[in-house]
Order: C-alpha cells, then structure tokens, then sequence
C-alpha cells in the first residue's frame, strides 16, 4: 500500500456561524483521480480552496506529503492576458528552476493540447474551449505530483469537454500524477476517478463514497456497472433537492390567497 | 488604407477650414486689436519664430512642465500604492486628495506667488504639482482597485516571487491605467504651467501670453494660443496614441 500524498482530516469550516463543511475526511495516493462530487452549495469550492491551503479549516488537519509538486486548474481560465499562450506556459514553468527539458515538455503539451499552431496567439484571441485547454496543459507544464482541479469542465461544451477528459486521461496513464478533481457532474466523476465522494448540499458532508476498478482507458458511461453508478449518483442528488422542495401547492394557493385580498 | 485616412481626417479639416473662413471673414470689418484676421497672426507667428523666442519660451515651459509633472507622478503612483496597501492610510489620506483636486487653481496660483514669488521656476512648477497629482493619483489607484485577484492568487500558487509577480502581473495589469494617467495629466499640467506663468512668472509661454496681451500685441496673443494647441496636439496624438497602442497589444482586436 502506497503512501498518502494528500491526506484532509476531520475538515469543518464554518462562515458566519453557518457550517459549511462537517467533518470532511478524504485521502489521495500517487497516481490516484479522487473525485469530490457534490450539487452546488455543497461547499466543494471551499474544500478545494482548503486542500489547495488557501483557506484555514476551523478545525481538523491538510496533510501533504513532504516535497511534492502542486499545480491548479480553476473553473474560469485564470491566464495573463498580456501574455502569449506559450509565455503562459513559462510564466508557471520559471518558478520551478529544477524543471529540467522545459521547452521540449511545454512543446509537447502545446501539440498534445492542439494548441501549438495558437502559441503565439494571446489568451483574449482564443476561444473558451482552447483557454480552458490552455489552463489544463499549464497545470501540466511543472510535472506536478498533484493536480487540484475544481470544476475544470465546468465553462466548457460537451465536445471540447469529451476531448479535455481524454487528454487528460492519456497524460494522467502516462506520468502518475494524482488529481483532486472537484466536480457536480456524475458523468465526469465516474469517467475519470478511482474513488468517488458524495457531498450533500447545505452543509457539505460525505454520504457516499464510491471505488471505481475499472480501468480508465476502458470505461465508457454505456456500461452497465458504471451507468448504474451514475444512476445511484443522480439518484442521491434527486433526493437531496427533494427535502428542500419548496411545497408548491401551497404556495400558490397563498398567492392566490394574496391576489384576492 | 489610403481611403480610410481620408475618411478619417477629412471631417476635422474640414471644420478647421470652415473656422478659418469664420474667423477671415470676421475680422474684414474688426480692428485688428480687437480681432487680428489669419494673415497678421502668422505674421506674428512669423516673428515669434525668427527671434528665437518661440524655442527659448517653449524650452523654459517644457522643462517647468516636466519637473512638476514628473514628480507628480511619483507621487501620484507612490500615494495610490499606500492608499491601496492600506485601507487605515486611505481613510486618512482620501478626502486630502479630494481637496486638492477642489481647490480652484487660481487658489494655489495666489498662493504659489506669495510663498514663491514671481522670477521663480517655483510658482509654476508648484501649480503644476498639485494640479496633476490628483488625476494620476486617481488613475492609478482604480487601476490597482481594479487588479484581478484570482490572477494574483494563481501566480502565488504556482510560488511566483513577489519581484515576479510585481513585474509579470502588476506592470503589465497597470500600464493601461498608467498611459491614461500620463495623457489626462499632461494636458492638465501643461495648461496649468502656462497659467502659473501667466499669472506668476516672467518667463515662459504663459509669460509671453502675458506681455502680448499687456502691450495689445492681439495678433503675437493668437500666435502663442495657436503654438500651444498644435504643441498638445503633437503630444496627444503622436506621442500618446503611439504608447497607448502598444501597450494594448494584447488585448483582443
């Protein structure tokens, strides 16, 4: 059994008095996908922003492995406008002086991504699909230990999602990096982790967790085991948004009520 | 292309055109010290430039112009940097600056000359100061407000060095708010070094506006205003425009 490169431990954070993680506990080994899926308002932004160790828990403990590498892919590509795609990739890739073989890495990722022929191109005459893809292979470009993604697909269209998820499949086969991938699509989640937490909405929680043997390069959202997961997922969500459902006979009859007064 | 010039500056000469007829025509039936026609004031033009009091003047208001601006600048940038780093200076410091920018100029012109005197570089030099500060000073300070903190967020992530991040983030995210700065600051500080020297001083453009309007030299009064115009004319579409369009190189077009 390997060792834990990230390891998050009884993780509660509250805003305002109000609870907005409770006691999250996850663990990430090399070469591992972790996914955290949950609906919106479930807190996965800010249990990205404490793994990434941007923000404090209020109580409970982010351990990471000594001297691993650490890179980000963010929702909304985070690029220097003033900067050309491949000045992007060296903004990022400078900081790391140990990095041996840099342009060759940035030029292949810069082919793998499609984004070659746009390297001199500047981010604001790129399209979002591209820029996304641009914030992915930056991520890439330090050869990171670990990648935390926080709904890396989420501003892109289906096709160019498809394409991102393969490209980072094929790349995540071949360098064993580990990802923590913050999700709200099952589909996502079930394509590309090994292990799947399920955070409810309000406050964040995990009340499920899923383990995924399949190899990655075989699965497919056709197959049965892993449809029937997705279904199990959609099934969870259905019934979170169930207990906030608002009564809407009632509140019509109100209104209705109101109209007449 | 060629077509595009046309079209795009044919209009503005077109409009000076028609001012000059206005004005040819108006001054048929003026006395000339009441409106000197075209002809009389490139005359004085004329004279201005073979006495060599065209350079001298120009050089003098210059040189007072730069030194006012170019320390408005610094203090400009260096007033925005502290009011943005901290929010208790920029309590104290905000309405100071508000005040400033309300003072009428005549005000520190009156001033200026009673604490500097008249022969002085200072007057000018002063006025000019406190005049431009403000609209640097206000330039800048949105440009920094306006600053993208998920882009400075990622660079700390990915361990960028503060020198780093100074260079590759805040330069470059300020150069826009900065070139805006330099040309609404220069048109005010080089209108006001010519009002300081107007009012105190006894050298300068400001000065010879001054003496041609003392002696009824109309004509050598419609020269200077003319070589002012033109000169921030040059300074605002040559020189500015040149900057502005590199420094927005990158953004979409």
């Amino acid at each position: 059994m390997s060792e834990d490169l990230l390891k998050l431990q009884n993780i509660k954070k509250s805003f305002n008095n109000y609870l907005v993680l409770d006691d999250i506990s996850i663990n990430l080994k090399k070469a591992e996908i972790v996914s955290l899926l949950g609906p919106s308002g479930s807190g996965k932004t800010t249990l990205f922003r404490i793994a990434a160790g941007l923000v404090k828990p209020d109580t409970g403990q982010v351990i990471l492995a000594n001297k691993i590498r650490k890179s980000f892919v963010f929702q909304e590509p985070r690029l220097l406008p003033w900067k050309t795609v491949s000045e992007n990739l060296r903004f990022v890739q400078d900081n790391y002086s140990c990095l041996d073989r840099a342009e060759e890495l940035r030029n292949s990722l810069l082919k793998a991504s499609g984004l070659y022929d746009f390297k001199e191109s500047f981010p604001a005459e790129l399209s979002g699909g591209m820029k996304q893809r641009l914030e992915l292979i930056r991520a890439l470009a330090i050869k990171p230990d670990l990648i935390f993604m926080d709904e890396p697909f989420k501003s892109v269209d289906t096709r160019t999602r498809i394409n991102l998820m393969k490209l980072l499949s094929v790349i995540q086969a071949e360098t064993k990096i580990s990802i923590l991938m913050i999700t709200h699509n099952p589909e996502e989640a079930v394509l590309l982790a090994d292990r799947i937490y399920v955070l409810s909405d309000k406050t964040g929680k995990i009340i499920k967790k899923f383990q995924i043997n399949q190899p990655r390069s075989k699965r497919n959202i056709r197959n049965n085991d892993l449809y029937d997961t997705i279904n199990e997922i959609n099934q969870i969500f259905k019934s979170l948004i169930g207990e906030m459902d608002v009564d809407l006979t009632k509140l019509s009859g109100h209104m209705q009520k109101q109209r007449s007064e | 292309m060629k077509r595009s010039i046309i079209k795009q500056y044919l209009p503005a000469v077109f409009s000076f055109f028609l001012i000059y007829l206005i004005w040819k025509t108006a001054a048929v039936n003026m006395h000339p010290l009441i409106l000197p026609g075209p002809e009389k004031t490139f005359q004085a033009l004329r004279e201005i430039w073979r006495t060599g009091e065209l350079l001298s003047n120009i050089s003098i208001t210059l040189k007072r112009t730069m030194i006012g601006y170019g320390s408005s600048v610094v203090a400009g940038i260096l007033f925005a940097l502290l009011l943005n780093k901290s929010s208790l200076i920029n309590r104290a410091l905000r309405p100071l600056i508000t005040v400033i920018q309300a003072t009428p100029p005549v005000v520190w012109v009156a001033l200026a000359v009673t604490w500097f005197g008249i022969a002085d570089d200072l007057t000018p030099i002063f006025l000019i100061f406190v005049v431009s500060l403000p609209v640097i000073f206000i330039n800048i300070y949105q440009g920094l407000s306006g600053l993208d903190s998920e882009l400075l967020e990622m660079a700390i992530l990915y361990q960028s060095s503060e020198w780093k991040i100074v260079k590759d983030i805040y330069l470059p995210a300020l150069l826009p708010a900065f070139v805006s700065a330099l040309s609404i600051g220069f048109a005010f500080a080089w209108k006001a070094s010519v009002f300081a020297e107007f009012i105190g001083s006894s050298s300068g453009v400001g000065f010879a506006l001054s003496m041609a309007n003392n002696n009824l030299q109309t004509a050598k009064l419609f020269a200077w205003t003319i070589i002012l115009i033109i000169f921030m004319l040059l300074v605002e579409y040559v020189f500015l425009a040149w900057l502005q369009k590199r420094v927005g190189r990158w953004k979409d077009e």
